[in-house]
Order: structure tokens, then C-alpha cells, then sequence
């Protein structure tokens, strides 16, 4: 009981402060409104809020459908050939060392003011932890089980699908938390570069407006996308690997 | 159809200085439905013998053949490895299975094949379990299902009791030549358990210690199985075997 209300107070308390000291101390409403004051602007503004929000879900749902896809087919590609591994790695270490902000506005040029560029923003960042890691998840199959299959006749196509890829979903489902996680901020900035909606676009008309609170309120609403996708992948993860969490 | 031969094979690893022989001009001959043993000291090469009766290795000189035909190997053992194989997100039905999709068998008739042994093997009930709920005895009579139901008439068992508890182990050793009666197959045997080489095989090969030579063959297809554990064949027997190969250990 104790373990499961710990989060909850903490998190109230942590709230209980902010509107303390916000009113104590007197800060302007437009340099820190307290918390009330954020679920109410978040209230008013719901389906405003939903609104941009659906279309921040769509772009990150995208982003991260296109990273899985991409980063799966690295991660084989790198296993399947030494040379195209050793050819293809600084390309991979390099797309991480790019500024995804930097090409964020080329994308706007390149794709207009769509949902595209931000799906687009959103896969270059997501990528790269799913191709790491499954990258990786592949190699945890044991040396006696691909004997086992070897030894039955088994096709390298046969041991790719039968052994190393199911024993590579525990790390690909870790490469995918992160993903996601980050998906979030390459949408905020996609759309921050130029966007007609989405929470990113929301945010920053309400902060030239100085509101604030909606800003806030915007927030909140990124935070809750995040965390329902991450509910999501937890679900997903926790069917494909029941083998693993089924008590003894 | 499911005898092996093996004619003055020989395997080294490494090279230069570094290089360490393990088999030297090894020799010997498992008769079709015969249960042959090869028993030896601990890192004597038995384990590297099998993986090239198995073609997972190739001898540096030598011959082995596997049944009439000449050619690659694989996929015409079924190999148990030493360490645990099963795979954990497949239940155990499922892994026994694996050999049935691997070669492209209709899966209705595998799975009322492997049904039908599950029963035979002490496994129904089991089927649904995952491995991490089994217990080490119905892995490995998960693990030994599995290699039964791959249909190869050469069964290739790296040391499969060597984890086991000396009682579950004894039990399994039982249930073994129970099974193997039922159904005959060639086996080649891996153990450094004398006991256990004299109350399952027809044949022991007793190895050397490395490189690996063949220091005796015991015949012992005349002694009628079940063996009881309380033979006097067996206590003289192991003897005379344990007594050559702690020789090999120590000299």
C-alpha cells in the first residue's frame, strides 16, 4: 500500500510547494504561474489542447513506426554483412552528431508546413537507440543454440527468424523505451521550426501571447502524449516477452 | 542407415607455438541402433569430437561420415548440445517443435507427434510450460524430446545429465534406456561418468587425455538391459575403468 502511494504524495507535495512559494514570494502569473492555475488554463482549454495534441500523437505515432522500421533494418543490415558494418558506422555515428535543429528548417523547405518534416525529425532521432540495440539484441543468442540449429540443417534465414531475432526483443524493446521517450522532443522541435498545429506550435503562440499558464498547460499535455506511449510499449512489451514474466 | 564412422581424425587449435592438438588419429565405429559411449577426462576433446560428427567443425585430416552417404554433415545428426539449449520464449511443446519447422514438416502432424511423445516421455501436462518454470530433470527431458522428435537416426548427446542432481540424474539414466529401447536410434554418447557409460552403452570408448586418443573400447552388448545399478559387472567394470582413467589424469 505504502509503495503504491509514495509517487502519488510525493508528486502532490511537490506541487503543494510550487503553489506555495509562488504565492508567498508573489511571482507575476506570467513568469511562473502555480500549479492551480496550470490545470486551470489546461481545463479551459481542452479541446484546444486536444486538438493539437492529436496532431502532435499522429506525428510522433509516425516518427516512431518510421524509427522502428529504419533501425530494425540497420541493426540487420549490420549483422548480416562485417563490411557493410564497418562502411556504414561512421554514417550512423555521424547522423547522431548532426544537430537534428539544424536541419529542422530544411526539412520545413524540403516538406512545407505538414505533418512530414516533424515525422521526418522525429525518426532521424529515434532511430539510432533502436538500431543500437537491436544492433546488440542480436548478438545475445547462445553459441550452443545456434550450434543446436546449425547442426539441425537450419538455413541462415531459419536461424535469423527461429533464434536470433526472438532472442534479440528484450533489448529492442529497450532501444524502443528510449525512442519514444525522445520522440516527444523531436516533434516539440519540428513543430517549433514551423508548424500551423501541434502542442510544439501551441506552446509558442501562447508564450509570444504570454500565457503562460497554457504554455504550461502544453506541457502537460507533451508530458501525458509521452507517457501514454510509454504505457503503450510497456503493454506491447509485456505480451511479446510473457515468457520472461510468468512467475515461477 | 544410421551408422557413423570416424577414420584417423585429427584437430588442432591455433597456431604456431600456440597450437594445441586435441584429437589425434582417432578412430572408431558406431553400428546402426548401437548405443556408443566416449568417455574420457575432463577437456580430453570429447565435446570437440561430436561438434564434427555434428559438421559444426571440420577434422584437419580424417574421416567421418555420417550413415551411407558422403557429404556435409549437418542436418543429418540430432545434436544436443552440453549447455542448455532450450529457448526461453518458446514453451516446451514449442521447442519441440523447432526440428519440424526447421525442416519444413507439416506442423498438425508434428505437433501430434510430439503430443503423442510428450506422453511416453513422462511430459504431458508440461506442454504450455515455459522452460524457466521447468525443473532441471524436465528440461532436460524437454531438451531430449526435442532431439528425438528431429527424426535423425543419429542422436549426438553432449554430457545431457552432467547438471543434474546425483538422484534426479539416476532417475533420468533409467528413463533414458527406457526410451532408447522404445525407440531405437544410433546414439554417441558424451559423459565422464563411468557408471553412467556402463549402465547405458554397447560400446564405451575410453579416450586419452589430450590430445585425445583411444585408449580402450569396452563391448558390453552382451549384458542385457535394464542393468541394475548393484551388478557386480558393474562394480568391476568401474573399476578397471575408473582405475585407467585417473592413469590419464595423472600422468
Amino acid at each position: 500500500m505504502k509503495r503504491v502511494l509514495l509517487p502519488p504524495l510525493a508528486i502532490a507535495l511537490a506541487l503543494a510547494l510550487w503553489e506555495g512559494a509562488v504565492r508567498v514570494v508573489h511571482i507575476a502569473p506570467y513568469i511562473l504561474p502555480p500549479p492551480s492555475r496550470v490545470f486551470a488554463a489546461f481545463g479551459a482549454n481542452l479541446a484546444t489542447l486536444s486538438l493539437h495534441g492529436a496532431t502532435t500523437l499522429v506525428e510522433i505515432a509516425l516518427g516512431l513506426a518510421a524509427a522502428s522500421l529504419c533501425g530494425f533494418a540497420i541493426a540487420l543490415l549490420l549483422h548480416a554483412s562485417p563490411s557493410v558494418e564497418r562502411a556504414a558506422r561512421p554514417f550512423l555515428v555521424a547522423s547522431q552528431m548532426v544537430p537534428v535543429f539544424a536541419i529542422a528548417p530544411l526539412l520545413v523547405v524540403w516538406l512545407g508546413y505538414g505533418i512530414w518534416p516533424k515525422v521526418v525529425v522525429t525518426a532521424l532521432i529515434g532511430f539510432f537507440p533502436i538500431a543500437v540495440a537491436e544492433s546488440d539484441g542480436l548478438r545475445t543468442a547462445s553459441p550452443g543454440a545456434v550450434d543446436l540449429l546449425l547442426s539441425m540443417g537450419a538455413t541462415r534465414r531459419q536461424i535469423l527468424t527461429k533464434l536470433l531475432i526472438p532472442a534479440s526483443l528484450p533489448a529492442l524493446f529497450s532501444g524502443l523505451k528510449v525512442a519514444a521517450t525522445l520522440s516527444v522532443v523531436g516533434a516539440t522541435i519540428g513543430e517549433w521550426v514551423g508548424a500551423r498545429r501541434g502542442l510544439g506550435f501551441l506552446m509558442l503562440e501562447a508564450n509570444a501571447r504570454l500565457r503562460v499558464d497554457l504554455v504550461f498547460a502544453s506541457i502537460l499535455a507533451l508530458t501525458l502524449v509521452g507517457l501514454l506511449l510509454y504505457l503503450a510499449l510497456r503493454i506491447i512489451e509485456r505480451h511479446a516477452l510473457r515468457w520472461r514474466d510468468r512467475a515461477l | 542407415m544410421g551408422a557413423v564412422w570416424a577414420e584417423k581424425v585429427e584437430k588442432s587449435f591455433g597456431t604456431g607455438s600456440e597450437r594445441l592438438s586435441v584429437l589425434a588419429e582417432l578412430s572408431f565405429h558406431a553400428g546402426d541402433r548401437r548405443w556408443l559411449t566416449i568417455l574420457g577426462p575432463s577437456g580430453c576433446g570429447k565435446t570437440t569430437l561430436l561438434r564434427i560428427v555434428a559438421g559444426l567443425l571440420e577434422p584437419d585430416a580424417g574421416v567421418v561420415r555420417v550413415g551411407p552417404a558422403a557429404g556435409s554433415r549437418l542436418g543429418r545428426t540430432a545434436y544436443l548440445p552440453q549447455e542448455d539449449t532450450l529457448f526461453p520464449w518458446r514453451t516446451a511443446l514449442e521447442n519441440a517443435l523447432l526440428p519440424s519447422e526447421i525442416d519444413g514438416r507439416p506442423r498438425a502432424d508434428a505437433r501430434r507427434e510430439a503430443l503423442e511423445l510428450f506422453d511416453r516421455f513422462g511430459l504431458a501436462g508440461f506442454e504450455q510450460i515455459y522452460p524457466r518454470q521447468l525443473s532441471g530433470g524436465m528440461r532436460q527431458r524437454v531438451e531430449l524430446a526435442r532431439t528425438f522428435l528431429a527424426r535423425r537416426d543419429v542422436l549426438l548427446l553432449d554430457e545431457p545429465l552432467g547438471a543434474l542432481d546425483p538422484l534426479t540424474r539416476a532417475a533420468l539414466q533409467d528413463w533414458l534406456v527406457e526410451v532408447w529401447t522404445e525407440f531405437r536410434r544410433t546414439i554417441l554418447l558424451v559423459t565422464h561418468d563411468v557408471e553412467e557409460a556402463l549402465l547405458l552403452s554397447d560400446e564405451i570408448l575410453v579416450l586419452s587425455a589430450r590430445p585425445a586418443r583411444v585408449r580402450d573400447l569396452v563391448l558390453l552388448s552382451d549384458w542385457e538391459r535394464p542393468r541394475a545399478r548393484a551388478d557386480r559387472r558393474l562394480f568391476e567394470d568401474r573399476a578397471r575403468l575408473l582405475d585407467a582413467l585417473t592413469r590419464e589424469v595423472t600422468a
